[in-house]
């Protein structure tokens, strides 16, 4: 019982960072319908960015912090501008290629600043230790990183929500030709997709970098919220979520029970042989929009 | 004021659709559009509004000046900008989203203070009071009246000038198109709204407008007040349905008058 609760609080907290990194996908692809592999190259710049700020440079935690999501939001710029915008309506496959190519472009990137170094915060910028709860140890660096996950989630859907920009924006994600019939500019609500994401990335680059080391196998997480993505439903924010928490905990699971008779690195494909078991099931995700037809 | 000089669009640089419209729509006026089906009426609104851009359509030839500068090279939301809001045909709206919260996009364009949206969104519920009751209703899931009119409203709440309306009456029933055409009216009157309307039924469109332009072939064939085009015999032959006699005609007299047309076309 104690063994299955921490596998759950555990699951939950490496989910938290899945749900945020889903997250950041879907705010691309609901806004410009392009599935954005690059996000997981973010990941990797947000940590290592992070690190040469606070380390390197030695500045204050915050100024690092403000530093990194402001690189992220100038690299979103760059991506949008100069990759993604030509591909706008393009066939399927070509967005899909340019993105990949920009994820292989930050692990470059990333080689050729940090020598693709697997580096450390100097401890940790979230408290370390544990609380205890009768027979449960939470560890506060995941408590903290799971907290900060949702409440990045909470702030970006109430934007969504509760905003001009983001009605306007929830406009875009439904149809273009509607958003442009109201005036709303298209191009800019893209820009700022891009700029959202990319600092959601950055944030869960600099989460997983504090719990699992700086360093290039980061991306391999963004892979798993691929899956998270997927099983949730391309267009659903709540969707993105609910599949990442399900996803870590998943996770855990299968390294508690099934890790003794796998070798090593196999629970990492765990959450693909979920996903595709589900969208066998269910192939538009647990979660995706039902398109509406009226007859 | 309103004025296309002219004007000559492609679709796609090969599909020539207009062949030199003239048009013009005085501040507040309601003028009417007719003509069959492919004859260029919805490409004459999407020129003006600017949306033919997005599908790969161009004027290339003439003009379209509003209060006497050109505005067919400009993007949609700059034209939109400008207070010129076509409603188009079909009823696209975001689907998901709420009948209030479709409305409240549409206010988005509006730069005045933000506390005017509220106001705004009473000003639609007064002309369209069925809306009120369905404020929190996904859009999607409403019924073709009921969209008809959120698209409508949702085209006030952006404060235009000129509002090119195209087939608001496509698939209601006639009760609900009389309701819609009174509507149309009021907000021309109370709003001060210039109103272009693109309409299938002849009736309701002459009865409506001041002034009324005969579409064929991508040309204005016929225009006029409103009151001589109702009593144009090629008009009551073939938009109004009626006869100078009251009965039907055989179809060679029809096949006469279409070749008449042609001519005239
Ligand atoms: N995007 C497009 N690409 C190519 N041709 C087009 C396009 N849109 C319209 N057309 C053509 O232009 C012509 C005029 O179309 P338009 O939609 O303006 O007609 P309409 O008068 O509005 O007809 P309806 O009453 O059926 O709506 C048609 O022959 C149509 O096939
Ligand atoms: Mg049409």
């Amino acid at each position: 019982m104690e063994d299955f609760l921490k596998s759950i609080m555990l699951g939950l907290a490496s989910g938290g960072i899945y749900a945020l990194v889903a997250v950041s996908y879907v705010i691309i692809y609901k806004a410009t319908r392009i599935f954005a592999f690059s996000q997981a190259g973010m990941l990797v710049i947000g940590s290592y960015t992070l690190w040469q700020c606070l380390i390197v440079w030695s500045l204050p935690i915050w100024l690092s912090i403000l530093i990194s999501l402001a690189i992220g939001a100038v690299i979103a710029l760059i991506i949008e501008r100069t990759c993604m915008r030509p591909l706008i309506g393009q066939p399927i496959l070509a967005p899909i290629v340019v993105t990949l190519g920009v994820m292989l472009l930050f692990r470059g990137i990333a080689l050729l600043f940090w020598h693709g170094e697997v580096r450390g915060y100097g401890g940790s910028f979230l408290p370390l230790g544990a609380w205890e709860i009768g027979f449960l140890s939470l560890p506060k660096i995941q408590v903290y990183g799971f907290a900060i996950c949702m409440i990045v989630i909470a702030l970006l859907i109430s934007f969504y929500k509760y905003t001009r920009t983001g009605l306007g924006m929830r406009v875009v994600h439904e149809d273009h030709l509607v958003a442009q019939n109201l005036g709303i500019n298209v191009k800019r609500i893209f820009k700022y997709s891009w700029i959202f994401s990319c600092s959601v990335a950055v944030i869960g680059g600099m989460l997983l970098g504090n719990i699992q080391g700086v360093g290039l196998d980061l991306d391999a997480n963004g892979l798993v919220a691929i899956a998270a993505v997927l099983f949730g439903g391309l267009e659903s924010f709540g969707g993105a979520v609910i599949a990442g928490l399900a996803i870590g905990v998943i996770q855990i699971f299968a390294i508690q029970y099934l890790g003794a008779l796998l070798p090593g690195e196999i629970t990492m494909l765990v959450p693909f042989v979920f996903l595709l078991l589900i969208l066998l099931i269910k192939p538009y995700g647990l979660f995706g929009l039902v398109r509406i037809e009226r007859l | 004021m309103l004025e296309l000089e002219n004007i000559e669009v492609k679709y796609l640089n090969t599909i020539l659709v207009l062949k030199g419209v003239n048009l013009s729509l005085g501040d507040d006026t309601l003028a009417c559009l007719l003509g069959a089906n492919g004859a260029g009426k919805s490409t004459t609104l999407k020129a003006i509004s600017g949306l033919l851009r997005t599908e790969e359509g161009a004027v290339t030839d003439g003009s379209i000046r509003y209060n006497g500068t050109e505005i067919h090279n400009r993007w949609p939301e700059d034209i939109a900008a400008l207070g010129i809001l076509q409603v188009v045909e079909g009823r696209h709206m975001a689907e998901h989203l709420t009948v209030e919260e479709n409305l409240r996009a549409g206010g988005l364009i509006y730069k005045g203070p933000r506390s005017q949206m509220a106001k705004d969104l009473e000003m639609v519920y007064s002309y369209f009071p069925r809306l009120s009751s369905l404020k929190e209703r996904t859009a999607g899931y409403c019924s073709g009246g009921e969209q008809q009119m959120m698209v409508m409203g949702r085209s006030l709440m952006g404060h235009p000038n000129v509002v090119l309306l195209d087939e608001p009456s496509l698939g209601l029933a006639p009760l609900l198109v009389q309701e819609i055409a009174g509507i149309i009216k009021r907000i021309n009157e109370t709003e001060k709204v210039a109103i272009l309307l693109v309409e299938q039924n002849a009736i309701m469109g002459l009865n409506l407008a001041s002034y009324g332009y005969v579409m064929e072939n991508g040309r204005i064939v016929l225009d006029g007040p409103a009151e001589t085009l109702k009593g144009n015999e090629d008009v009551k032959q073939f938009y109004l349905g009626l006869t100078g006699i009251g009965q039907k005609r055989s179809y060679r007299d029809v096949k006469h008058y279409k070749r008449r047309k042609r001519w005239l076309g």
